[in-house]
């Protein structure tokens, strides 16, 4: 049971921590908060299922034109709304009605387009558990803390090592000095919006076998997510990750031993008591106001 | 300005287009009250207005987001409804005592809420919200958790029954006008002055002298309290309450609902409650395809008035005064 | 502050006399008249009173979750509905009038049933409704329709709102404790000893729980119970918890969407054995999500979605499913569909058989003289005055990825 247990925790939690760092690093790039992320997520998981399945693509293709897609859908909502909300002289609180609009056009549409169903995500390795050290596990769900760790690499060395990388984390901190250098502080905040709702779509791929697909699958994990993000320390990348695992084993160890019917409750106070203690979150990170 | 109070001749002028606003909004009114459905969304319109004026005062005039306020607007409701049914206590004085609890759990979240900043705001305002409405699905001994509770009693006056939606909607109307009432006073007093300050930079009102945490639990306070007073007049207009109505859906509209009113006004919760509302109810035509109709509309909106309908409603006056301005000079 | 109380006197004064001006007496009466009106006061008599129709069509109301979590189920009800009004109207209407349908979405909250109620009741002026398929949206809206004298045939399972002393509130599919009595049944004839529950956190969950525990027999120990929000996708510590009871027979109380994610992951997370649970295990969905997990689940249905048209279970059925298919392109893919149609085929025959239709107690009166209709569910009997017009519901199990009734399963595979 505790394996079993652990895997689910961590799995849950490198979920909720990738969606998570796509907040950071649009709050990281552009100072403004998106609600938009879960819904990116369940967009990715029908874009997938659409390549996967009903186009018969190969799961690595699917994936790989998910997240071309999902990272033009993000450049696209900065870039052309965001941007143009803002040129209009709305105040950035504004920005959040606006993704909350977003988010609702995006259940909707993914309503009318895939239709109300859940919709099945056919089996990827063809075997429902496979048996480590006793315990049955779902391969799927190996698969999605593999991508996750995937990802979280590549995600590190594109910003760390990288010529791009490195101009957007310029650009994040002092905006006026980046552009003063040459670097195009508009790209990066777009691809920032971009890099975040890759994440989330692809993280849609990978959980859609294990979850189903349904158009309010991404409503509680962004909620989650978000909660991940924050008590990491808003920003800061890593912490979203540490955050996120920390939220994915309280929620899942209280439900399993202490109580399934008040486990938000306790995972939310758990969260206010980190928050009166650090409340600045588990990681202190500075970023653009 | 001192001048102009002593003399209505004056203050008609100043004042007309408020007035004529007004004289608008009570013919409309009016019609609407003589349909009982069109008097139901007039109750709903001031229900919200009180619940989306507390917003504001947190979060316009404070600068402090809420996701939560579904939490205080269930704190309210199910305190009112439950002191009534059980202890017999008449609505009209448990109203005030749901909104009071309501009082007593803003300003408990506020210690901590006064700390922290944007989204670590934003976050245990959800996490509140969120656990109110755990609370209420899993406590069925108190709630009757899920099933929700039926037969709450009617709000009684002085041997007066508010039975119907056309008589409800005089006692919210009133609940309503001594709430922007209310409002106004706060927001032209010190303590207004005080949380603009807060809002503006908090560090400088620090230096000035103001307490700043003071302020900011000052504000949670009152929010809460108004939150939870809309949701006891909420449960006793509807006589039925469960979880489903107290959702972050319900948060995210009071939110949608200032942010598209304007922030920081007088009138923009009331424009904001009054537009979502009716638009909710204009689109059932859509059936299904109304939430995507409304959010289209919402981002269509948005873009055409960055700042909400209040913000059109300043430059088309600024505009139109302008004109006659000119004409005045010209003539 | 003279000014704005002096803004605010003016608003009254305008607002009250023109009101005033314009109301009606009757209307007039519940705002000015402070003591001597006490039951039958304001508003909501002044509906009923012209309920009458208005022109050659007969206004008929139908509110469901049309958007929010439970679009699908609302979608159904409504399109089961459709087709039965279509059919009505097709067959000369009643008594020759046209039936029209008014539909309007409560948005899967009990606010959105109150206000779509009273639409439908005041501006509408519907002379019946099909009620939600969501049961604590009925109950929401109960006291409208139980003022106004409007029939409501409600599509939800929940047992809160029948023998619960309504007047005009009847349910045009099965009680929910007649399918909880099935699968318990079926648990009793499969030996079942050790139940472990696993529910959703809402009224159809909690309320079902509770019928079902009623039901069960004392050879029965619960020895786990679990729970989950309506939001959660992962239930991995409740399954944990489940599996570790050692239970040899889970009950699953859920919806459509969230059952056939449990079933997969009680499956994934390696527990083998029987599943049981209500109708929401039954529909068409829970194979094709669940796949191979969906094997060994037994519930309890009134009537269940068949693989094929073929497969229907009664001639009535079997007509339904033709004419669904040919009016929409596509099998059904939730029994709430059926609750959809029966209901507004109950409507239908009341209307038919009363001698006025502007008096609420003549239709009631209708509707209780329904003894023997042929639905799809079952056969309608209204006549006791509960509510409830079913009697039985039977268990099925899936089997080959069909669902086959547990009676005959049982004969070929005796445990």
């Amino acid at each position: 049971m505790l394996l079993t247990l652990v895997i689910g925790a961590l799995m849950l939690g490198g979920i909720y921590g990738l969606v998570g760092m796509g907040y950071g690093l649009i709050y990281k790039a552009s100072g403004l908060m998106t609600l938009a992320q879960g819904d990116m997520l369940m967009i990715g998981a029908f874009l997938g299922l659409t390549f996967y399945k009903t186009l018969g693509l190969p799961f690595l293709v699917s994936l790989l034109l998910v997240m071309v897609i999902m990272f033009a859908l993000g450049m696209f909502i900065e870039r052309v709304l965001v941007t143009s909300l803002l040129a209009k002289g709305a105040q950035t609180v504004y920005v959040i009605l606006c993704t909350i609009a977003i988010s609702m056009l995006l259940q909707n549409g993914a309503m009318f387009a895939w239709g109300s169903n859940v919709m099945q995500f056919p089996s990827i390795f063809g075997v429902s558990s496979v048996n480590i050290l006793g315990y049955e596990i779902m391969p799927e769900r190996l698969l999605a803390l593999g991508v996750g760790i995937v990802a979280m690499l590549a995600l590190h060395f594109f910003m760390q090592k990288s010529k791009f990388g490195t101009s957007m984390r310029a650009a994040a901190q002092d905006e006026l000095a980046a552009s003063a250098l040459g670097i195009n502080v508009p790209l990066t905040k777009g691809a920032a919006w971009g890099i975040a709702s890759m994440l989330a779509g692809s993280i849609g791929v990978v959980v859609g076998p294990i979850f189903g697909v349904y158009t309010a699958m991404g409503s509680l994990i962004g909620q989650k997510a978000f909660a991940s993000a924050v008590v990491g320390g808003y920003g800061n990348m890593y912490g979203a990750i540490v955050g996120g695992i920390f939220f994915g084993f309280v929620e899942t160890f209280v439900s399993a031993y202490v109580t399934s019917l008040y486990k938000d409750f306790i995972s939310f106070a758990i969260l206010i008591i980190v928050m009166i203690f650090m409340p600045t979150g588990l990681f202190k990170e500075q970023v653009m106001e | 300005m001192q001048t102009l109070k002593s003399n209505p001749g004056a203050f008609l002028k100043k004042n007309r287009y408020t007035l004529l606003a007004l004289l608008v909004v009570a013919c409309v009114a009016a019609w609407m009250l003589q349909e009982r459905y069109l008097s139901m969304i007039l109750d709903y319109i001031c229900i919200y207005t009180i619940a989306v004026t507390g917003l504001d005062i947190l979060f316009g005039y404070t600068g402090q987001v809420s996701f939560g306020h579904a939490g205080f607007y269930a704190i309210g409701a199910y305190t009112s409804t439950l002191l009534s049914i059980n202890l017999g206590i008449p609505p009209i004085i448990s109203i005030l005592l749901g909104a009071a609890l309501a009082l007593f759990f803003g300003i408990l979240i506020a210690f901590p809420a006064s700390r922290l900043v944007k989204h670590f705001l934003s976050l245990l305002t959800i996490a509140f919200g969120q656990m109110v409405y755990t609370y209420i699905v899993g406590a069925a001994w108190l709630t009757r958790g899920p099933s929700g509770i039926t037969g709450i009693p009617k709000v009684s006056l002085f041997g007066y029954t508010f039975k119907g939606y056309q008589s409800y909607f005089w006692l919210v109307l009133v609940a309503v006008i001594l709430v922007l009432l209310m409002k106004r006073n706060i927001i032209n007093s010190r303590v207004g002055r005080a949380f603009i300050a807060v809002r503006e930079n908090p560090h400088a009102a620090a230096g000035m002298g103001i307490n700043v945490a003071k302020y900011k639990i000052m504000a949670f306070g009152i929010s809460a309290f108004l939150a939870g007073m809309a949701g006891a007049f909420y449960a006793h207009m509807v006589g039925f309450i469960s979880p489903d109505t107290f959702t972050s859906t319900q948060s995210n509209m009071f939110m949608t609902m200032l942010l598209f009113g304007g922030i920081a006004t007088i009138s923009g919760s009331l424009i904001g409650a009054a537009i979502i509302t009716v638009i909710t109810e204009l689109l059932q035509s859509f059936a299904s395809a109304q939430t995507l109709v409304y959010a289209g509309f919402i981002l269509v909106v948005l873009f055409c008035l960055p700042n909400g309908v209040v913000g059109l409603w300043d430059k088309a006056r600024t505009m139109f005064l302008k004109r006659l301005g000119k004409k005045e000079v010209a003539s | 502050m003279k000014k704005v109380l002096t803004l605010l006197l003016t608003l009254c004064m305008v607002l009250s006399l023109a009101a005033c001006g314009g109301k009606d007496a009757g209307n007039d009466a519940g705002s000015s008249n402070n003591d001597t009106s006490a039951p039958a006061d304001t508003g909501s008599d002044d509906a009923s009173g012209d309920a009458a129709p208005s022109g050659d069509t007969i206004k008929i109301g139908l509110y469901a979750t049309i958007t929010g979590p439970n679009a699908l189920a609302g979608e159904m009800a409504e399109k089961g509905a459709r087709l039965a009004i279509k059919e009505v109207n097709e067959a000369g209407g009643v008594n020759g009038q046209m039936l029209e349908l008014v539909v309007y979405d409560d948005k899967s909250t009990p606010e959105g049933a109150v206000r779509a109620v009273t639409r439908m009741v005041d501006v509408d002026q519907v002379v019946a409704m099909v009620g939600s398929n969501s049961s604590p949206n009925i109950v929401a809206a109960s006291q409208i329709t139980e003022d106004a004298g409007v029939l409501q045939i409600g599509c939800g399972t929940s047992p809160s709102y029948t023998n619960a002393g309504y007047q005009y509130i009847f349910r045009g599919t099965a009680n929910a404790n007649l399918p909880n009595a099935a699968f318990v049944d079926a648990m009793t004839q499969m030996g079942v000893t050790k139940v472990a529950i696993l529910s959703i956190a809402s009224e159809n969950g909690v309320s079902g729980v509770n019928s079902t525990k009623e039901l069960m027999p004392d050879s029965m120990e619960i020895v786990c119970e679990e729970q989950y929000q309506p939001t959660d996708t992962d239930f991995t510590g409740q399954i944990a918890k489940v599996i570790a009871s050692g239970a040899d027979g889970v009950i699953l109380y859920g919806t459509t969407s969230d059952s056939a994610l449990a079933i997969k992951q009680l499956r994934s997370n390696g527990y083998t054995g029987y599943i049981y649970g209500p109708e929401a295990l039954g529909v068409p969905d829970i194979i094709n999500v669940g796949g191979e997990a969906a094997e060994n689940v037994i519930f309890g249905s009134g009537a269940i979605i068949p693989a094929s048209i073929d497969d229907a279970a009664n001639d009535v059925e079997k007509a339904m499913l033709t004419a669904f298919v040919e009016e929409y392109g596509e099998m059904p893919v939730s029994d709430v569909v059926y609750r959809g149609y029966d209901s507004a085929k109950l409507i239908a025959i009341a209307l038919q058989n009363t001698s006025d239709i502007s008096d609420p107690d003549a239709i009631r009166e209708a509707v209780l003289g329904i003894t023997d209709h042929e639905g799809i569910a079952g056969t309608y009997n209204f006549s006791d005055g509960s509510g409830d017009g079913l009697t039985t519901a039977r268990a099925y199990i899936v089997n080959g990825g069909k669902n086959v009734l547990f009676a005959d399963w049982l004969a070929e595979n005796p445990q």
